[in-house]
C-alpha cells in the first residue's frame, strides 16, 4: 500500500473528527444566503459573456490576432463553465437556492458528457467510493494504472502516451466513462447493456459536435474554417486544463487508495478520513481557484461536495486545523509540485512493481538510513 | 431602506426591448427550438429585457394598494409567454428571498378582461416569509415570476341564473374574480355574496363591494364579522343556518360557491347535506401556508404521481420508506452527498438527518435519503 503520512485514529478519534467536520458543514451551510446566490450568477454572467465574446472574435478569425483571442477566449469560457459553473450545479452546491437555472437535477454542461452520466459515475460512484479500489472507477479510469496496489499488464507500459491524448480529449474519456467499456472488455457487462446505454451518449456527443463544429462554423459563412479550427483549440485548451486539475485531486504523491473491505464497517467519521486521505490540494490566488472549480480545494470538496465552492477558501482554514489536531496529513503543494507528483506515477506504475531483487535493494538501502520508512497506510480499526 | 414605490410613473419599456420581444418569439419558434439552451437564451434576452424570457413568466408589479388591515394587492403585468386565466384559478407566484426562491399559491382576484394584468390580493401572516416579504421589500418595478394559472374553481359555463357566493376571509380571492367577471360582462345573474372577516378593518374589497352593490341591483351583498359586534344588518358570528335563511330564500335553487378556511367550507357542506339540498355547494379552503410538526407519530405518506398513501415513520428516511412502498426513486450514495434522489416535496414538514433543520416550505426540493417526516408529506413521487 502507499505508505501513509497520517497517524491511525482509534474509533473515538474518527467519529470526534467526523462530529467536527459535520458541524463546520451545519454552520456553512446554515450561512448560506444571497451573497452565493450573487456569486454563481456572477459565475454565470462570466460565462455568457465570455462565450459571446469569444465567438465573436471568432467570426472575425480571418485575422489572426482576433482567432487566438477569440480562441482563447473561448477556451476560457468552457474552463469556467465546465469548472465553476456546471460541476458545482451539478453537485447540488446550489439546490438550495430552488432556481431551476441551478439545479442539479435540469442542468447540462458545455461538455461531451451528459449531464445524467456525470451524475452517476461522479457525483455518486466516485464522490461515495473515493479511492476505493475496486469501487472508484475514477482510479485510473479504468485504463491507466497509478498506484502499486493495481495489478500490472503489459498494456500499462503505453500509459504516458495514452495519457497525452486522453489530456487532449478528455471531455470524450469523461463521456465515455460512465458506460464502463473496461468492465465490458473484461466480461463483467454485458454488450447488450453497454449498447442499451449508448444512446443518450450518441445524443449528448451529436448536441455537442453539431454545435462547435458545425452550427458555429456554419453561422460564420466564409469563415468557416477559423470558427471551426478555434473551437476545437478551444475544446483542447479546456480539455487539458481540465485533466491537469482532476488529475492533481487524487493522483498527488502522498495520496491513499482503500481496500473495498473498508465499506463493511465505515462510519461517517471514517468516511470523512477516507476523503482527506484521498484527495490533494493546490496551493493558488484567487483566479486560480476560480478556474479550476474551487478544485485546488479537493479535500473540502470531498468532505463536502455539495457545499458551495465558493466557501471552500474559508473551510479550509478550519479543515486544516483540524486535520492538525488528529495528525493527519493536508496534502497540499504547489500547482507544479502535484502536477509532478500526477507525472511521476504516470510513468512509474507504467512498469511494474518492484521485483524481489528491487525490493531487496530497497530494503537494504532503508537500513543504511538512506531513505526512511514509513508506517503502511491503514484506516483505524 | 428608501421609500417604497407604490405607483407606476413610466410604464414604458425600453425601445431595446419592445424590438427584442419579436425577436423572441421569432426564436421560440418550434423549429429553432432544439437548438436553443433555454438558460442561456433567458441570460442574453434577459440584458435586452428584465422580462424577455423564452418559456418563463416574468411579470412586473404595475400597482400596490392596500385593500384592508395588513392586506394588499399586487397589480402584476405579464411578459407575452402568460396565457391568461379563468376566474377563481391559481397561479404560483415566486420571489427570491436572501438567494432562495419561494413559492406560494394565490388566486387573481381581478377580472381577466382588464387589460392582461395580473392581481394579487395577499393577506401578511404573522411571520409569513412570503407574505412579509411582499409586503414590506416589493415595489412597483419589480419583477417577480409567475406560473400558468391552473384549478378547477371555475365560474360554471353557462353561468347559473342564481348564485350565492361565501367568501370566509381571504378566501374572497377568486370569488371577487368571478363577480368581477360576471359584472364586467353584464350578465344578469342574481348574486347573493356573503363575506366574513373577523372585524371590519379585516373586510377585503368591503368598500369597492359597497360600489358594486349600489351600481349592480343583481348582486346582493351581505357583510359578516366573526370576532366584533356586527353593525346593524350585518351578519354576527360564523356563518351558519340561520345566517342561510336571512340572506337567501332559496338556497336549492341556486349554484353555491364557497372559499375560505376549512371549517367554513365543512359548515356549508354540512349544512346542505343536511338539508338535502340537490345541488352540492362547490368549494375550496386555502391551505394554510406553514405545515409544522406534528407530535403525533400518526402520519401519511402521500406518493402523488403514484396514486398510493402509506402510513409514514417519523424515524425512518423517506428514501426507504417509498421504496418500501414499492416505489423506485432514483438514488445513490444514500448518504446525502450525491443528490440522486432529489425529489419535489409538495407539502408537509421533514426533518434534514444532517443538520437536525425542520423545513416546512410548500414545493421544495429535498434529498429523500437524508430526510425524515415530521408531518404528512406530499411526494411528486
Amino acid at each position: 500500500m502507499t505508505p501513509s503520512l497520517s497517524r491511525p485514529l482509534s474509533r473515538e478519534e474518527v467519529a470526534a473528527f467526523g462530529a467536527q467536520l459535520d458541524e463546520l458543514r451545519n454552520r456553512i451551510l446554515a450561512a448560506l444566503g444571497e451573497d452565493d446566490a450573487r456569486y454563481v450568477r456572477r459565475v454565470r454572467d462570466a460565462v455568457r459573456w465570455s462565450e459571446l465574446g469569444g465567438r465573436a472574435l471568432l467570426f472575425a478569425g480571418i485575422l489572426p490576432p482576433a482567432w487566438v483571442l477569440g480562441t482563447l477566449l473561448l477556451g476560457l469560457s468552457k474552463i469556467l463553465e465546465n469548472m465553476e459553473l456546471g460541476h458545482n450545479v451539478m453537485h447540488g452546491q446550489y439546490d438550495w437556492m430552488q432556481d431551476p437555472e441551478f439545479h442539479s437535477q435540469t442542468y447540462d454542461w458545455d461538455n461531451a458528457c451528459s449531464a445524467a452520466a456525470w451524475r452517476h459515475s461522479h457525483n455518486y460512484q466516485h464522490h461515495t467510493f473515493t479511492n476505493i479500489l475496486g469501487r472508484d472507477r475514477d482510479l485510473g479510469y479504468g485504463f491507466l494504472r497509478l498506484f502499486p496496489e493495481q495489478p500490472w499488464h503489459p498494456a500499462h507500459l503505453l500509459q504516458p502516451p495514452v495519457s497525452l491524448l486522453l489530456a487532449l480529449g478528455f471531455e470524450w474519456g469523461v463521456a465515455l466513462h460512465d458506460l464502463e467499456l473496461e468492465r465490458g472488455l473484461r466480461g463483467e457487462k454485458s454488450l447488450g447493456q453497454i449498447l442499451k446505454e449508448l444512446p443518450p451518449v450518441l445524443r449528448k456527443a451529436r448536441r455537442q459536435l453539431l454545435k462547435d463544429y458545425a452550427i458555429f462554423p456554419l453561422l460564420a459563412g466564409p469563415f468557416f474554417l477559423p470558427v471551426l479550427g478555434g473551437n476545437f483549440v478551444a475544446n483542447v485548451i479546456r480539455n487539458v486544463w481540465a485533466f491537469a486539475i482532476i488529475f492533481c485531486g487524487h493522483f498527488t504523491e502522498h495520496v491513499e487508495t482503500f481496500p473495498e473491505s473498508v465499506l463493511e464497517t465505515e462510519t461517517r467519521g471514517a468516511w470523512y478520513v477516507r476523503q482527506l486521505k484521498g484527495s490533494s490540494n493546490l496551493n493558488g490566488g484567487p483566479l486560480f481557484h476560480v478556474l479550476s472549480g474551487n478544485l485546488g480545494y479537493q479535500i473540502e470538496h470531498h468532505l463536502f461536495p455539495n457545499v458551495p465552492a465558493n466557501r471552500y477558501a474559508e473551510i479550509a482554514v478550519e479543515v486544516k486545523r483540524i486535520a492538525g489536531e488528529y495528525g493527519q496529513h493536508y496534502n497540499t503543494g504547489s500547482f507544479a509540485r502535484q502536477l509532478g507528483g500526477v507525472m511521476k506515477r504516470i510513468l512509474r506504475y507504467a512498469l511494474p512493481n518492484a521485483t524481489p531483487a528491487r525490493r531487496a535493494v530497497s530494503v537494504i538501502a532503508e537500513k543504511l538510513g538512506l531513505v526512511h520508512g514509513v508506517r503502511s497506510s491503514s484506516l483505524a480499526a | 431602506m428608501p421609500p417604497r414605490r407604490t405607483h407606476s410613473t413610466a410604464a414604458n419599456p425600453s425601445p431595446l426591448a419592445s424590438f427584442a420581444a419579436p425577436l423572441t418569439r421569432l426564436l421560440a419558434a418550434p423549429v429553432l427550438r432544439p437548438f436553443l439552451d433555454e438558460r442561456v437564451f433567458d441570460f442574453y434576452a434577459s440584458q435586452l429585457g428584465a422580462q424577455l424570457s423564452l418559456n418563463r413568466i416574468l411579470a412586473r408589479v404595475e400597482a400596490i394598494r392596500p385593500e384592508a388591515r395588513d392586506v394588499l394587492s399586487f397589480v402584476l403585468r405579464p411578459n407575452t409567454n402568460w396565457r391568461g386565466f379563468r376566474p377563481g384559478q391559481h397561479v404560483q407566484l415566486t420571489v427570491e428571498i436572501d438567494g432562495v426562491r419561494h413559492t406560494r399559491v394565490y388566486s387573481p382576484s381581478n377580472a381577466p378582461a382588464a387589460g392582461g394584468t395580473v392581481t394579487l390580493t395577499v393577506k401578511r401572516h404573522p411571520g409569513g416569509r412570503v407574505s412579509g416579504y411582499l409586503h414590506e421589500r416589493v415595489a412597483v418595478g419589480d419583477i417577480v415570476e409567475l406560473s400558468q394559472a391552473f384549478g378547477d374553481f371555475v365560474l360554471p359555463d353557462p353561468v347559473p341564473a342564481k348564485l350565492l357566493m361565501i367568501a370566509g376571509g381571504s378566501g374572497i380571492t377568486p370569488l371577487m374574480a368571478m363577480l368581477r367577471d360576471l359584472l364586467a360582462r353584464a350578465i344578469d345573474t342574481d348574486i347573493v355574496f356573503a363575506h366574513y372577516a373577523h372585524t371590519h378593518r379585516d373586510l377585503i374589497f368591503a368598500d369597492e363591494l359597497v360600489r358594486l352593490g349600489k351600481r349592480h341591483p343583481n348582486l346582493h351583498l351581505h357583510f359578516g364579522v366573526t370576532a366584533a359586534s356586527a353593525l346593524p344588518g350585518e351578519l354576527s358570528g360564523r356563518f351558519s343556518g340561520e345566517h342561510l335563511d336571512r340572506i337567501v330564500s332559496d338556497p336549492a335553487e341556486r349554484r353555491t360557491l364557497v372559499c375560505g378556511p376549512r371549517g367554513l367550507l365543512d359548515t356549508v357542506d354540512a349544512l346542505w347535506e343536511d338539508r338535502g339540498y340537490p345541488e352540492p355547494p362547490c368549494g375550496e379552503a386555502f391551505t394554510p401556508a406553514v405545515m409544522s410538526a406534528t407530535d403525533t407519530p400518526e402520519i401519511v405518506l402521500r406518493f402523488a404521481r403514484s396514486f398510493t398513501d402509506v402510513r409514514g415513520d417519523t424515524g425512518v428516511p423517506l428514501l426507504v420508506q417509498a421504496e418500501t412502498a414499492g416505489l423506485r426513486p432514483r438514488s445513490g450514495c444514500r448518504m446525502g452527498i450525491c443528490h440522486s434522489c432529489t425529489c419535489r416535496k409538495q407539502s408537509g414538514a421533514v426533518k434534514n438527518l444532517l443538520s437536525g433543520a425542520i423545513t416546512a416550505e410548500p414545493d421544495e426540493d429535498i434529498r429523500l435519503c437524508i430526510s425524515v417526516p415530521v408531518s404528512d408529506v406530499t411526494l411528486d413521487l
